[in-house]
């Protein structure tokens, strides 16, 4: 049992890494004093206490599966099956009735989420059926999903407007690709022609097409984050990450926010699970085309997407590389390094094709890098979208800090038991190259979405890397639970598979990430969904505004809508010395009582505005439909 | 990068329970392709029927079907064939990927219409069954993928219990009717359709648009649109009143008159106001209230439903 080295390490992997996470654990540990940003405060502890655990139970040294199996339910796992499964329908029903996804909706989504984990955890492998838990994980993910997109006017989201109004309407209507020449989608157009294929098949418009088509594909994806756990763990783990991943905040965005990001997930999840059958010892020509036809596919969809899957294939080159130095049989895998080089030179070339601005996307890319080290970038200069900004996990500057930790719960307890298994995934019984590989993966993504910006440094769009940092995140969260079910006594596991169970799924679906059609803090988070009057009023802007009339002022998201459908230009309202003077403003009820961002003095900030201070008394009222007015104000009228 | 599966064995005549899958596949495309290549109007629901699969499953299951052609663990050497999950996984995937890109081949050389499109993601379906049918036949029989094997597999076991097994089946079912009938129910709009009240003038290519401060202050015809699509057929009242802007406030308000308006059959009704104003020296405030049906004895801003408000000189 117990084992001091490991490959040509002088000591075994495993403690190699959990040494490096206490040492990360301390250094970070000072920053809490310098910067009041949660995950500041948070991780370093996180980590600190992960690897802790880790050794307590790493040192008693004592194998406990076989009495946690003891302690599992033997009942016949139909009815826990059952009973989830009505929970499912009643979810649905729920949701239709309260009209979305409300607080009451995914507090009872998390119950369902616990139940379906509790199931995974808790019955014996007599009564664990992969099928039964597959149905009701992927029941749960869609019945959340399509709540939130049948029950949303419009589309949810900001990109989405610019996707399917614009692009997509685009191409459909001259029947070519020629419509987007002019867009960095030229060389990424698989979303787009998909749903333009989709819209004409159906006979539909295009948001039905994308939501009929893409609405499902995206859920069942998840099959493919179930395959390749199975291909690393046994199905109870396998099931385990397939729900994590499911129930994940922002794997839930991209399932309700549908653009090209969505559908890089879907393909970054299938060249992964060929390339855990590479290096589980699948080396046939099949499992390799397999990686490289979604590697294609994926630089034909989105450019971020292309540049996380190349990170990953790099992290998993180089731990084939290092394989022998680590631990674990390498001998059998096939070789990453020219999926690697491949999917390199694809993403080279079309990036060097690819229009962006005034010049090709590679040399803007180059340049916005050297313009961000050069200007933003500095130890602590957290200004700009940080993680825990517009693009991150967190809560947004100014959200009180109770606020912001209940939002980002779910990424924590995640986070925790991620630490837990990566580091209990380099202990050479466990380790394999695929098992490396994702350990490694989930920590250097973790670096992209949490280390750069730490230092200002956010080109990368930190943001978009949390979905695609989750399917490592998930596989090796399974990992650890593992761990803890094999190595802490049977009581302690138990209890913390429970807590896991019960608060993962809840927490997650209150993130605002996971939520933005209708966030559970309405009043810190935007939300990024319209009623009825609100694009009603868009849609009579768009069809009757003169050409010549000025810019519109109103907040933001809400000005997204009317600049990306082609309303009108739109500029954010903006509050200098307490007043908001413009010539044209547009003022929703959102304004008054959600989370509307304007400019204050030359800074974007979530803040409440009345009816009053937008359409002043004083200006003319031209438009109005009750939730939203249209004003402008008297200077310049003749006679005035 | 070898291939293990693919060698020379004792080879068996295909079987039809063997690619009872790949008939299928190939049946479905074929089905897609020259239905909606001959445009009958079909109902939406059969129409989703034959695009959905052909969009989401069969290309890319094809397409998995010839890279792996044998059954997971029916040999040491099969144990890496991807079950059904992953098989199922794989094919979602590889289509949501394989019919765009036959979209970005046919917009290359010719339109990106939908007919070309389908006949292409057909041609690629049938180019990888053949392939499939192929490579399996090269299998021993009992390492093939079956797909009937593999469901029955998955199934197996569903028979013990069967009071258990009739609750699961029952809860699946209410489940699916609850799922459907909310489905229906969140499409459904609440039938408090959005009532729109707004001021147009004259463009400067004559048509009418959303009036501006540029525009609204010099005109002395204001044209008012009442919209309102979910509720064609209704009787609207506007009423205009006036009063002299002073520095304490609105003085000697009087009402100008009502005009009563109907809605066409699309809920959009239009009025206009043409007026002679006694512009005096101090500026003039002018509104319009609207009401559903008759309006109250004393019109005003509280009790009408919508009201705009322009202000002259």
């Amino acid at each position: 049992m117990a084992e001091t080295r490991g490959g040509l390490l002088p000591v075994a992997p495993d403690l190699l890494v959990v040494t490096a996470g206490l040492l990360l654990a301390v250094v970070l540990f000072p920053l809490r004093f310098l910067s009041g940003q949660l995950f500041i405060q948070v991780l370093p502890p996180l980590v600190g206490v992960a690897c802790l655990v880790y050794l307590f139970a790493r040192y008693r040294d004592r194998e406990y599966e076989r009495a946690f199996e003891q302690r599992r339910l033997g009942t016949d796992g139909r009815v826990a099956a059952g009973l989830t499964v009505l929970g499912i329908g009643g979810l649905a029903v729920l949701g239709a009735t309260e009209g979305g996804r409300t607080v009451p909706f995914l507090a009872a989504s998390g119950v369902v989420g616990s139940a379906i984990l509790a199931q995974i955890v808790l019955l014996d492998d007599e009564a664990l059926s992969p099928g039964l838990l597959l149905v009701q994980i992927l029941g749960l993910a869609v019945v959340v999903r399509y709540t939130a997109l049948l029950t949303t006017p419009g589309l949810v989201g900001v990109d989405s407007w610019t996707h399917l109004t614009d692009y997509a309407a685009a191409i459909r209507s001259e029947e070519s690709l020629a419509a987007i020449a002019d867009v960095k989608y030229r060389t990424a157009p698989l979303f787009h022609v998909l749903v333009v294929v989709a819209a004409d098949g159906l006979g539909v418009g295009l948001r039905t097409a994308t939501y009929a088509s893409l609405g499902v594909a995206l859920p069942l994806a998840t099959l493919l984050c179930y395959a390749t756990g199975h291909l690393l763990f046994e199905q109870r783990w396998a099931l385990l990450g397939a729900a994590v991943f499911a129930m994940s905040d922002h794997v839930v965005r991209w399932g309700v926010h549908i653009i090209p990001t969505s559908v890089g997930l879907v393909f970054f999840l299938g060249a992964l699970a060929g390339a855990t059958r590479l290096l589980g010892g699948d080396t046939r020509l099949s499992s390799y085309l397999l990686v490289a036809a979604f590697g294609v596919a994926t630089a034909l969809t989105h450019q971020i997407s292309a540049f996380i899957l190349l990170v990953v294939l790099g992290v998993g080159t180089a731990v084939q590389l290092l394989a022998p130095v680590l631990s674990g049989d390498g001998s059998r895998s096939g070789a990453l390094w020219p999926l690697f080089l491949l999917e390199t030179c694809v993403v080279l070339g079309l990036w060097s094709i690819t229009p962006y601005r005034d010049s090709v996307f590679i040399t803007e890319l180059i340049d916005t890098v050297q313009r961000s080290l050069a200007t933003s970038v500095g130890f602590l200069n957290l200004a700009g979208p940080s993680p825990a900004g517009p693009g991150g996990g967190g809560g947004g500057a100014g959200t009180p800090i109770q606020i912001a930790f209940a939002d980002a719960l779910g990424f924590f307890t995640l986070f925790f038991v991620v630490v837990l298994g990566g580091v209990a995934l380099f202990r050479r019984r466990n380790a394999s190259p695929a098992t490396a590989m994702y350990a490694v993966a989930a920590g250097v993504l973790a670096v992209f979405t949490f280390g750069l910006p730490l230092f200002g440094f956010n080109t990368f769009l930190p943001g978009r890397w949390y979905a695609f940092m989750y399917v490592p995140m998930a596989l090796v969260a399974a990992g650890g639970c593992r761990f803890a079910v094999r190595n802490l006594s049977p009581r302690t596991a138990m209890a913390g598979l429970l807590m896991f169970a019960l608060v993962l799924p809840g927490a997650m679906a209150l993130n605002h990430k996971g939520t933005p059609d209708n966030p559970v803090f309405d009043e810190e988070f935007p939300t990024y969904a319209y009623d009825e009057s609100e694009l009603a009023a868009v849609e009579t802007v768009r069809t009757t505004r003169a050409d010549s009339a000025d810019p519109i002022y109103t907040d933001h998201p809400y000005r997204t809508v009317f600049e990306r459908t082609g309303a009108a230009p739109a500029n954010m309202l903006a509050v200098e010395d307490g007043e908001i003077v413009h010539d044209t403003v547009v003022y929703r009820q959102y304004q008054s009582r959600g989370a509307p961002v304007v400019v204050v003095d030359n800074t974007s900030q979530t803040r409440q505005v009345s009816q009053t201070e937008v359409c002043r008394p004083t200006m003319h009222r031209l438009y109005t439909n009750g939730d939203v007015t249209v004003c402008t104000g008297v200077d310049g009228i003749d006679g005035a | 990068m070898s291939d293990r599966t693919v060698r020379s064995s004792s080879v068996g005549a295909p079987s039809l329970g063997g690619a009872l899958d790949l008939a299928l596949t190939v049946g479905l495309a074929l089905i897609g392709a020259v239905v909606l290549s001959l445009q009958i109007g079909l109902p939406p629901v059969v129409r989703g029927a034959i695009v959905l699969p052909l969009l989401l499953v069969v290309p890319g299951y094809a397409v998995v079907a010839a890279l792996f052609p044998g059954a997971h663990g029916t040999s040491p050497t099969s144990v890496v064939e991807p079950p059904l999950v992953e098989r199922l996984g794989l094919a979602v995937g590889l289509s949501i990927a394989i019919v765009p890109a036959v979209g970005i081949g046919v917009d290359a050389v010719w339109s990106l219409t939908l007919v070309p499109v389908l006949d292409g993601v057909a041609a690629v379906t049938i180019a990888a069954s053949v392939v499939a049918l192929v490579r399996r036949t090269r299998l021993p029989i009992r390492e093939r993928f079956r797909a009937t094997a593999a469901i029955q597999a998955a199934l197996r076991g569903a028979h013990d219990r069967p009071k258990t097994q009739l609750f699961l089946l029952t809860a699946v079912l209410l489940s699916v009717v609850a799922i459907g009938a909310s489905g229906v129910v969140a499409t459904t709009g609440d039938g408090q359709g959005v009532t729109e009240f707004y001021l147009t003038t004259e463009g400067p290519d004559g048509q009418q648009v959303l009036a501006t401060n540029e525009t609204v202050g010099n005109e002395s015809v204001h044209r008012l649109v009442v919209r309102s699509p979910d509720a064609p057929q209704t009787r609207y009242t506007v009423v205009a009143r006036t009063g002299v802007i002073t520095t304490s406030g609105v003085t000697d308000r009087q009402t100008l008159g009502r005009t009563a308006v109907t809605t066409g059959p699309r809920g959009t009704a239009r009025t206009t106001y043409d007026l002679a104003l006694d512009r005096g020296e101090r500026p003039i405030e002018l509104v319009y209230l609207l009401y559903e049906g008759d309006p109250p004895a004393e019109p005003t801003r509280n009790n009408a439903v919508r009201w705009l408000r322009v202000q002259i000189g």
